[in-house]
Order: C-alpha cells, then structure tokens, then sequence
C-alpha cells in the first residue's frame, strides 16, 4: 500500500532533480560562504533546559495531510515573532510546499525578523537539500530515519555538521531507535505521529523514551495539545518538545507558548 | 595540519578494499572505473604504473604527522593536455569527521602542480556529494559543469559534476592563503 509518506518522498525526488537543474552544490556552498554563521539550535535548547523549564521547538506550518489548511491566509513571521515573544527555544519552519504549504521563501521571511535559532523542516533525501537548508540561513536541519538508509542518513548529518548546522534525527519506533542509536547525533526526536497512518499517541513517546541513548536528548514531537500533555511526558525525563499544529490554532499564542515552557 | 604522501604499496590493498565494502561505495569512490568488488590486479596494475620514471599514473597514500594512513588518491597525467585528473580521493574510514579532506585535496593539488608543465587539474564527482564538492571548493576548485545521469544506479542516475583548477588560479589561491 502506498502511504502519504511514500508519496512524499515521491515528489521529492523530482523536486530534487529540478533543483539539480537550477543549482548545484558548488553554487550553495559558494552562497552559504556568504552568510552569517549557525545559530546554537541544541545550545538554546540545553539553556532553556538547564534553567529549569521546558524548551519549546515552535512550528511554523499551514497546513498538514492529517489537518488540512491551519491556518489559512496567517502570516508566518507574525506567528514566528509571537512564539519568540511567548518564550520558544527555537523554531520549526516547515519548507515542503505540495504537503505542508510551506516555503524556503517562508524560512528566508521569518529568518530576517527573529532571532532564535531555527530547524529546516522537510524530507531530506540528498545532501544537496541540507546545503540549501544552510544557504538560506538554517541552523539545524531534521533527518527523518524513516525517509533514509543508514548511510543515507549518516552523510546528510555529517554535511549538515561540515556546515556548522546541528540535527534532530527523528524516529518513531525501537527499530529506528536503534538506528538512531549508530548514527553521529545527540538530540533524537520521538515522533508521537505515525507518518504512514497520521495518527498521533503521546504513548509512542512513554513506550520509547528510555531506549534513547545515554549521550543524546530527547525531544517528544507532535500531537501535544496543552500542559497536562507536558507534564505527562516530564514523567519520561522529557524536556523538550516539537509542537505545531496546537500552537499554530491558538488565538493567544504567545501566552500559551509561556504557559507550556513553564508546565511543571 | 601535517599530512604528507607515500607511494601505496601491495600490503596496502587489502585494507584499502575494505573501506569500500558495497557497489554503491566503489562507485561513489571511483566512478565506474573500477569494477565491484574491486580486483587485486586492477589495483596492482596502478602501483607498477607509478613505479617508473615520470609516471602517468601515480597511486598515494595520504599520511598524517604520526604515521597514521588517513587516506588515499591518485592522479594521472596527460602531456598532450597538460593536464592532471585527480581521482579516486577518499578519507579512511576511521579518520572520517576529522576536517581531513581539503588539506588531502589540497596536497594533491600541490604534488600535481610540481609539475612545471600541468596548466590545469580536473576531477570528477557524483553531485549528491556534498562533503567532497565541499572540500574540493575550500582548495581552490571551480565548477566547471554537469554530466547528467552520467551513472545508473538502483532503478536511477547520478549526475556528474565536473570541476578544475588552473594553474594560475592555484597562484593566486595560494598567495591568498599565505597572505592569512
């Protein structure tokens, strides 16, 4: 059966070829030469830790396979600055187009007004995809262990560090756990959402949180809603987390956003 | 960061197949030139090519300050172009992550620019290959232009980028250099 996922990974393909067609890795590298150095993606996120609240990854997407249009006609950078103001650690800025509505011209927009740190959020299937993500001024970049083979996965993480970026490499279950476990990462994210079905259960994260390893952090991803969800998944030693869509549909984001750094 | 080269020798072989342990890794490494899994006689072939007097083929190993192999390349040369092809580059596997790979690249520029007659040097690489493309562009290597789907592979084609380095370009890159 084809999955959302498969089909994703699809038109990446040809959105790659294109790409190749337009660029070339040389050409990004030579742009990436040209632009401020990375922002600390992990570093923000041990600060917020370490100072006793919970380090919010604040996502920017309009609109999902599993939720349809978010937040039709809102403006990215407005929502961007209200998660800063609300107290987000970094931010997740969705750039697939076909799936998620989202743009590196959106990255480059929210880039030029606010100040933390932000991840490239896409399926990374060739490096020359994270030389892009450097190029219009990401600091870290997601590596989906679902999308990539081992090697696969290792090269797009090595080229990401090569380019001072840092990586969350995601998983969503034991077996990509243990993957994860071989590759040269120290921030893994539990994905609580099954990418082949779309469906979220903050159990994913209870079942597999102890199978991260011992020299990387954890960062619980998707389908939390409000502080109680956060206090339950402190109970697994998780102190960060990616939220998204629940943020995105509040109409008092930035207080929200203050509210769930400060779920205890 | 001390690296030098040493003429790669027989003993050698075993180990340098090792860094390449599956079709894709070959490929990746040496283009299709060489067949999977790699053949002693191919590479033996190479270090007799390198053993005469002003050899058109030269096959090295890349050494660090103490005595550790950290990599190998090779180079090959044409009088009629006055040109050198640089090949084959890789990291060992263990020294990988190591910010090796633009001094190595750079140590072959300079072993081929030894000689006084080569005027360019270019070389060849798959152009998913963004460590390499980066460490070929901090020594100084230009892009030049795409083979495409130059190489099936697994249902699909690499693209080849192709890039060089002209003598005088090396002069002026490495007056930059020393000017920092």
């Amino acid at each position: 059966m084809t999955t959302i996922l498969d089909k994703i990974i699809a038109y990446k393909r040809d959105e790659i070829a294109t790409l190749k067609r337009e660029t070339t890795i040389s050409a990004l590298l030579n742009q990436c030469a040209d632009i401020a150095q990375p922002l600390g993606f992990e570093q923000a996120l041990i600060q917020q830790v370490s100072g006793g609240n919970n380090a919010l990854i604040c996502e920017i997407k309009r609109k999902s396979p599993s939720a349809g249009e978010i937040l039709p006609g809102a403006n990215p950078t407005d929502i961007a600055l209200e998660y800063q103001a609300g107290g987000a650690a970094c931010l997740s800025v969705l750039t697939d187009g076909p799936s998620f509505g989202g743009s590196l011209a959106d990255f480059r927009a929210i880039r030029q007004k606010v100040d933390l740190p932000m991840l490239r959020k896409d399926f990374m299937i060739d490096p020359i995809q994270v030389v892009e993500a450097r190029a219009n001024g990401a600091d870290a970049v997601l590596v989906i262990i679902a999308c990539t083979e081992d090697v696969l996965a290792r090269d797009l993480i090595q080229s990401a560090h090569d380019l001072g970026m840092d990586v969350l490499l995601e998983t969503h279950d034991a077996t990509e756990l243990e993957r994860a476990a071989d590759l040269p990462v120290t921030l893994i994210g539990i994905n609580n959402r099954d990418l082949k079905r779309m469906v979220t259960d903050l159990s994913i994260t209870e079942d597999l949180a102890h199978l991260i390893p011992d020299n990387c952090a954890l960062v619980s991803e998707s389908g939390i809603r409000d502080p109680n969800d956060i206090i339950r998944l402190r109970n697994t030693n998780a102190r960060r987390f990616l939220i998204g869509e629940s943020l995105m549909k509040r109409p008092d984001r930035q207080r929200y956003c203050t509210a769930l750094v400060a779920a205890k | 960061m001390s690296l030098c080269l040493r003429r790669f020798t027989k003993p050698e072989i075993a180990g340098l197949k090792a860094w390449f342990p599956t079709e894709e890794d070959v490929l990746l490494w040496a283009g299709a030139s060489l067949s999977y899994p790699v053949r002693d006689r191919d590479i033996k072939a190479l270090i007799k090519a390198h053993s005469v007097a002003e050899p058109v083929q030269e096959i090295w190993t890349v050494i660090a300050g103490n005595e550790t192999c950290i990599g190998h390349l090779q180079i090959a040369y044409n009088h009629r172009l006055h040109q050198a092809t640089l090949g084959r580059v890789a990291i060992a596997p263990d020294q990988r992550g190591k910010g090796y790979a633009t001094a190595l690249v750079q140590l072959a520029v300079i072993k081929a620019f030894e000689r006084n007659w080569i005027n360019r040097i270019e070389l060849r690489v798959y152009d998913h290959n963004a460590r390499a493309i980066s460490a070929y562009l901090q020594a100084g290597f230009v892009y030049e232009g795409k083979r495409r789907q130059s190489t099936p592979i697994n249902q699909t084609y690499w693209n080849t980028d192709v890039m060089s380095i002209l003598r005088s370009e090396y002069q002026g890159f490495d007056k930059r250099t020393e000017g920092e």
